[in-house]
C-alpha cells in the first residue's frame, strides 16, 4: 500500500520501567536512525541535498550529538561525536562568558 | 511584518526586567568637548552640573587637543567629509596609507590595516585569518569585541583562566594537534586595569609553537617607556604576531581601528576581513586628527609621563585614605566596594560632589565584585586629583567603607 500522508509511530513506556534519559535519546536516535536510511530518496532529504550540490556545495552529513547552554541571554552550542565530547566542548565555549565585561 | 503589539510589548518586559535589575543603562548628556572638566545634563532636563570626569578613555587627554583639532579641521577642507565607499572600491585616500605607516612604526610591526572601530577589527581578523583546523585559547576576561570576533571565527574557541600561564600551557599543550594555535589576550584588561603578563605568553607561544594575538586597545599610546603598549613594556617589541588596537582611546578618541602584525595577515585582513570590505572607510576627519595625535606622542612622552605620575598619585592618595584597590599600574583604578547597591549609591552621591564615575556590578563584572572604575587621564592637573580625592574621602566616611576589606564590606553590605 502506498501512501504520501506522514504516519507516526508511539510507543507507551510503562511507568515501571525507569529509563534513564541517555537511554531514551538512544531509543529515539535509533528508531530515527532506520528511519532515516530505509527512507533513501523519498522524504525531501534528497532534493535539499541535489539544490546543495547544484550550488556547488560540499556537503557532509552524519548523526551527532547536541549540547546547549544557556545563561539569562548568553546561549552557546556545541556539536560532536559523543555526550562526553559535546559537553567538554561546551565547558570550553562558555568559559569565555565569565561575565559581559567592561567597554 | 508590522511591529504587532504582542512582540511590542515582548520587548518593553524586557526593558522593564533590565530596569528591575538596576542595570537599565542611562546616558549622560555632556554640554561640551571631552576634557577633565565638563558640564553634565543629567537626568535628562536637568540644569547642567559641573564635574571632573573620571571615566573616560581620554588617557592622553587628546580627544579635545587644539591641535588635534586644527588637524581635523584640515583634513576636512583637503580630503573631504567622507569618501561614500568602502577601502577597496574608491575609497582609500594617501593619508589613510599614511596613517597605516605611522601606526606601523609606532607598535613596531611589518604592516597595518584600518578599520572603522577596533571592534571591527576583532570582528574581522580571527576568521580572515584562521580555520576550522586551527584554535582560538583566549584569556576568560578579553574584551567582548574579541568574544564576538572569536564566535565568528571557524576555528575551535579555547579559553584560559585569566592570566593564568600555567593554564594556558596546558592548554597549548592540550591542542598540539591543531594547525595553528593561537593565543589571545588584552594588552591591559578593562575590567580590573592589570597588564597581560606578555613576555611569559610570548614564551609559551615559542614553546608550543603558537602565535600571539593582543588587543591594546587600553594600552596604545601610554604603557610601555615610550607608550608603545604592554609589548613595549614587557620588553617584547616585535614578538607579537597581531595587535589590534584603537583610535576611539588614548589615540585621540573619536573613533576607528586597526590590526597591525605581520604583513601576511595584514594582508589577508585586506583581502578578506569582512568588516573591511563591507564596511565604510575611516572619514578622512578622523585619519588627519589619529595622524597628528600619532606624531605629537611619537616624539615625546610628556603626556605619557603626566599619565604615570597622575595614575600613581591617585593610586597613592586613594589607598592613604583606606580604599580597597585592585593592584596595578595602568590608568584604570577600580576602586572595590562589591555590593551592587553600594557601588550604585557611592556614583550617584559622587557625581553630586561634582565627581563623574560609574559604578560596575554584575553581569558586567564577577559577581560580589562591584566597583568604581576609575580613569586617569593626562588632562587632570593635580588641582582635578586632589578634588576628586576629597570627594571620595567624604563619601568613603558617610558609607564607612574607609579602611574595610573585602570581607568586611560584604559583612556590612552585603554581596
Amino acid at each position: 500500500m502506498t501512501t504520501t500522508t506522514p504516519r507516526t509511530i508511539t510507543v507507551e513506556i510503562p511507568a515501571c520501567l525507569e529509563l534513564p534519559a541517555d537511554d531514551e535519546q538512544v531509543l529515539r536516535t535509533t528508531l530515527e536512525t532506520i528511519i532515516t536510511l530505509v527512507s533513501g530518496g523519498c522524504g525531501g532529504a534528497e532534493r535539499h541535498l541535489g539544490h546543495l550540490h547544484e550550488n556547488d556545495w560540499q556537503v557532509n552529513w552524519g548523526l551527532t550529538w547536541i549540547a546547549r547552554a544557556r545563561r539569562g541571554t548568553v546561549y552557546e552550542e556545541a556539536t560532536g561525536a559523543s555526550k562526553q565530547e559535546v559537553l567538554a566542548q561546551l565547558d570550553r565555549l562558555t568559559g569565555l562568558h565569565e561575565v559581559e565585561g567592561t567597554p | 511584518m508590522s511591529y504587532s503589539a504582542t512582540i511590542r510589548e515582548a520587548h518593553r518586559q524586557l526593558l522593564d526586567e533590565l530596569e528591575e535589575k538596576g542595570l537599565y543603562k542611562e546616558e549622560r548628556y555632556i554640554l561640551g568637548p571631552q576634557k577633565a572638566d565638563i558640564e553634565v545634563e543629567y537626568p535628562a532636563g536637568a540644569a547642567p552640573a559641573e564635574v571632573i570626569n573620571f571615566c573616560a578613555n581620554n588617557y592622553l587627554g587628546l580627544s579635545s587637543h587644539p591641535a588635534v583639532i586644527e588637524a581635523a579641521h584640515e583634513g576636512l577642507r583637503s580630503h573631504g567629509y567622507g569618501m561614500s565607499s568602502v577601502r577597496f572600491i574608491c575609497g582609500t585616500q594617501d593619508i589613510h596609507r599614511t596613517l597605516e605607516h605611522k601606526l606601523t612604526e609606532f607598535l613596531g610591526t611589518e604592516d597595518t590595516i584600518l578599520f572603522p572601530s577596533c571592534m571591527d577589527a576583532n570582528a574581522g581578523v580571527f576568521e580572515a585569518v584562521l580555520g576550522p583546523e586551527d584554535v582560538m585559547i583566549a584569556d576568560r576576561l578579553v574584551h567582548a569585541s574579541i568574544i564576538d570576533g572569536m564566535r565568528l571565527c571557524s576555528a575551535m574557541r579555547d579559553t584560559y583562566k585569566h592570566s593564568d600561564m600555567k593554564h594556558l600551557e596546558q592548554k597549548l599543550e592540550e591542542h598540539q594537534d591543531k594547525r595553528v594555535r593561537l593565543i589571545i589576550t588584552d594588552g591591559v584588561f578593562s575590567m580590573d586595569g592589570d597588564l597581560a603578563k606578555m613576555d611569559e605568553i610570548v614564551a609559551l607561544a615559542k614553546k608550543y609553537d603558537a602565535m600571539v594575538f593582543s588587543d591594546e586597545s587600553h594600552s596604545s599610546g601610554f604603557i610601555g617607556k615610550t607608550g608603545r603598549g604592554v609589548h613595549e613594556h614587557c620588553g617584547v617589541m616585535g614578538e607579537i604576531d597581531i595587535i589590534t588596537t584603537t583610535l576611539g582611546k588614548g589615540l585621540g578618541g573619536a573613533s576607528g581601528g586597526c590590526v597591525s602584525g605581520r604583513k601576511e595577515i595584514v594582508e589577508l585582513c585586506r583581502q578578506k576581513a569582512r568588516p573591511y570590505l563591507f564596511s565604510n572607510t575611516v572619514a578622512p576627519v578622523i585619519v588627519s586628527g589619529a595622524i597628528k595625535v600619532l606624531d605629537l606622542i611619537s616624539t615625546n612622552t610628556e603626556r605619557r609621563d603626566k599619565l604615570e605620575w597622575n595614575t600613581n598619585y591617585w593610586r597613592e592618595g586613594l589607598t592613604r585614605l583606606g580604599f580597597d584597590l585592585k593592584p596595578g599600574e595602568s590608568p584604570i583604578v577600580p576602586v572595590m566596594l562589591y555590593n551592587a547597591k553600594l557601588a550604585q549609591d557611592v556614583a550617584r552621591e559622587l557625581y553630586h560632589e561634582g565627581i563623574y564615575v560609574v559604578g560596575f556590578f554584575f553581569p558586567v563584572v564577577p559577581q560580589a565584585a562591584a566597583r568604581i572604575r576609575t580613569q586617569l587621564s593626562a588632562d587632570h592637573d593635580q588641582e582635578h586629583l586632589d578634588k576628586g580625592l576629597a570627594a571620595f574621602a567624604k563619601i568613603g566616611e558617610k558609607y564607612e567603607i574607609l579602611g574595610l576589606g573585602k570581607q568586611e564590606i560584604i559583612e556590612r553590605y552585603g554581596k
